[in-house]
């Protein structure tokens, strides 16, 4: 007797327990009506009770399309107020809310209502305006992730756009929605790239790029936009007077140089592979001038070379290379043997005659080449 | 102006508190033009007279946003897009919804279930009991706000419970 009352107990218990948490939800469904008599209509768009409520409904019912646009508003609404917040549950409640936009969006009961609705409003509104609000839906969703990437990354705080990319990659989206977001943000994110390569701004410009590269690395288009504004930068920004910003240069195309020479699209895309040769010479250039200067001004090595300035001569092979590469025009080839004739005296005046002999020979063979062709 | 309420603000505004029927302190319920131009009206008044009695989130509400409201609210896609981010109105019942309101609403007259647990065998003393119990939770909350614990299981607050 006294163990069947102890598990009467327990399940009086836990009823209660569950019946208080259903009144938390109700009392909350009741805050989101708004319009207490006589006062005017001030709603609050979510609360913890109203959404679990509207969960609850959900699970049993399956996707009511009055229960699912309650949901959709508040979770979204609760997204929003924790995305201002700062708060680390930001993203999973964006997530939530995308998700259950998406149930809606799937919802045909939910469009035919407001097909009625449309119908009930004065003046009424053609209801083929409800099907073109479904159609941009998507991008709407979309849109408010891609403003908040570009305020984030133009404040330079890429860490809280980064969740903003990972979302959409993650959301359950159809897949043309996935697909149009590489170009939606990199509309957002260069918007102001006209007027900085106009200032010639060109680490702003760069670094806005770069931004977005951080987020689509194989963005065909970033990565040639990136080549022509470090190519355009490199050609203004003297060696004589401001190397370190010429090593600079050379340092940030190196990272996205290779991304761009073994990307899959490239053979298709002339005009990228234009700005790789153009970015390519433009820095063997730099280099092969810089070290031609300090051979002049101080003809005996032994004095002053060292591994900075095999280094350099490195680097103007490396982008000499990479210009030929793509254009073994005449132009480049003499580029290239030029460079090569300059890190065979580097290397041999350090005492690595390999290196200085492989590269003397192929400089030859290259000045054999020009005068053939000659 | 943009058509869609979730770009037209600034994004440090959440725009779930500033849908144009908020500006007008307007529920979407309302559709007929003349009840549109007299919130509209009044919420101009109460903007010229006591600008202080107005405020969305401890803003006020300007002149120029409740004419921006007007414009949204008075038809085509800007008033379905405002309806798409509000609450809908209360005449906007499913089936589903009438069945989940009914259930809220409405006092189980089984008694409650465990969490996963077979339905309970209660006395009537003890079923009567833990009524009064449950009343006595609800406080101001009148009998008929009473739930069904048998079919819904919320999320609890702060995480806890099942």
């Amino acid at each position: 007797m006294s163990g069947e009352l102890s598990e009467i107990t327990v399940e009086v218990q836990s009823g209660l327990r569950e019946a208080r948490r259903l009144l938390w939800a109700a009392r909350g469904w009741e805050q989101l009506g708004g319009q207490q008599a006589g006062s005017p209509y001030q709603p609050q768009p979510h609360n913890d009770r109203a959404r679990a409520t509207f969960e609850a409904g959900l699970q049993v019912l399956g996707d009511d399309p009055a229960l699912l646009h309650h949901l959709a508003v508040a979770e979204h609404a609760r997204a929003w107020d924790l995305e201002l917040e700062g708060s680390v549950l930001a993203p999973d409640a964006w997530r939530r809310a995308l998700d259950i936009w998406h149930r809606l969006h799937g919802c045909p009961a939910f469009w035919q209502s407001m097909r009625e609705r449309a119908a009930q409003l004065q003046p009424p509104v053609d209801p083929a305006v409800v099907d073109e609000l479904r159609a941009a839906l998507y991008g709407e969703l979309l849109g408010i992730h891609v403003a908040f990437v570009r305020h984030y990354c133009d404040q330079g705080d890429v860490s809280r756009a980064r969740p903003h990319v990972e979302l959409i990659r993650q959301t359950q989206l159809p897949p043309a929605v996935h697909e149009e977001m590489p170009e939606l943000l990199y509309a957002a994110m260069t918007g102001s790239l006209g007027d900085l390569m106009a200032s010639q701004e060109y680490d702003q410009a760069a670094r806005t790029i770069e931004r977005y590269l951080e987020f689509y690395p194989d963005h065909l288009r970033a990565l040639q936009t990136l080549a022509e504004i470090l190519r355009d930068w490199a050609r203004v920004t003297s060696a004589a007077d401001d190397w370190p910003t010429v090593m600079e240069i050379a340092q940030r195309a190196g990272t996205w140089a290779r991304e761009l020479d073994q990307h899959e699209a490239l053979e298709e895309a002339p005009l990228a592979r234009l700005a790789l040769t153009r970015l390519g010479a433009t820095l063997a250039r730099r280099f092969y001038r810089k070290l031609s200067q300090v051979f002049s001004d101080a003809p005996d090595t032994t004095a002053w070379i060292g591994d900075e300035h095999l280094a350099w001569a490195d680097q103007a092979v490396r982008w000499a290379e990479l210009a030929h590469d793509y254009d073994a025009s005449r132009e480049y080839m003499l580029l290239l043997s030029a460079s090569l004739y300059l890190r065979a005296r580097c290397a041999t005046a350090l005492g690595d005659t390999s290196l200085g002999l492989t590269d003397y020979q192929r400089h030859i063979q290259l000045t054999r080449r020009i005068e053939q062709e000659e | 102006m943009h058509s869609s309420p979730w770009r037209r603000g600034p994004l440090s505004r959440n725009p779930y508190y500033y849908t144009a029927f908020h500006v007008l302190r307007m529920p979407p319920s309302v559709v007929q033009r003349h009840a549109v131009r007299q919130h509209v009206l009044q919420a101009r008044n109460l903007a010229a007279a006591m600008p202080q009695a107005h405020r969305i989130c401890g803003e006020l509400v300007t002149e120029s946003e409740i004419n921006e409201a007007s414009e949204i609210l008075a038809g085509g896609p800007s008033r379905l897009w405002e309806e798409l981010v509000a609450h809908r109105p209360e005449e906007y019942i499913t089936p589903g919804l009438q069945r989940l309101r009914e259930r809220l609403h409405s006092l189980a007259p089984e008694a409650p279930m465990a969490d996963d647990g077979p339905p309970l065998r209660l006395p009537a003393l003890l079923r009567r009991w833990m009524e009064h119990l449950l009343s006595q939770q609800v406080g101001e909350t009148t009998d008929s706000e009473l739930v069904s614990a048998s079919t819904y299981r919320p999320i609890p607050p702060c995480g806890g419970g099942t």
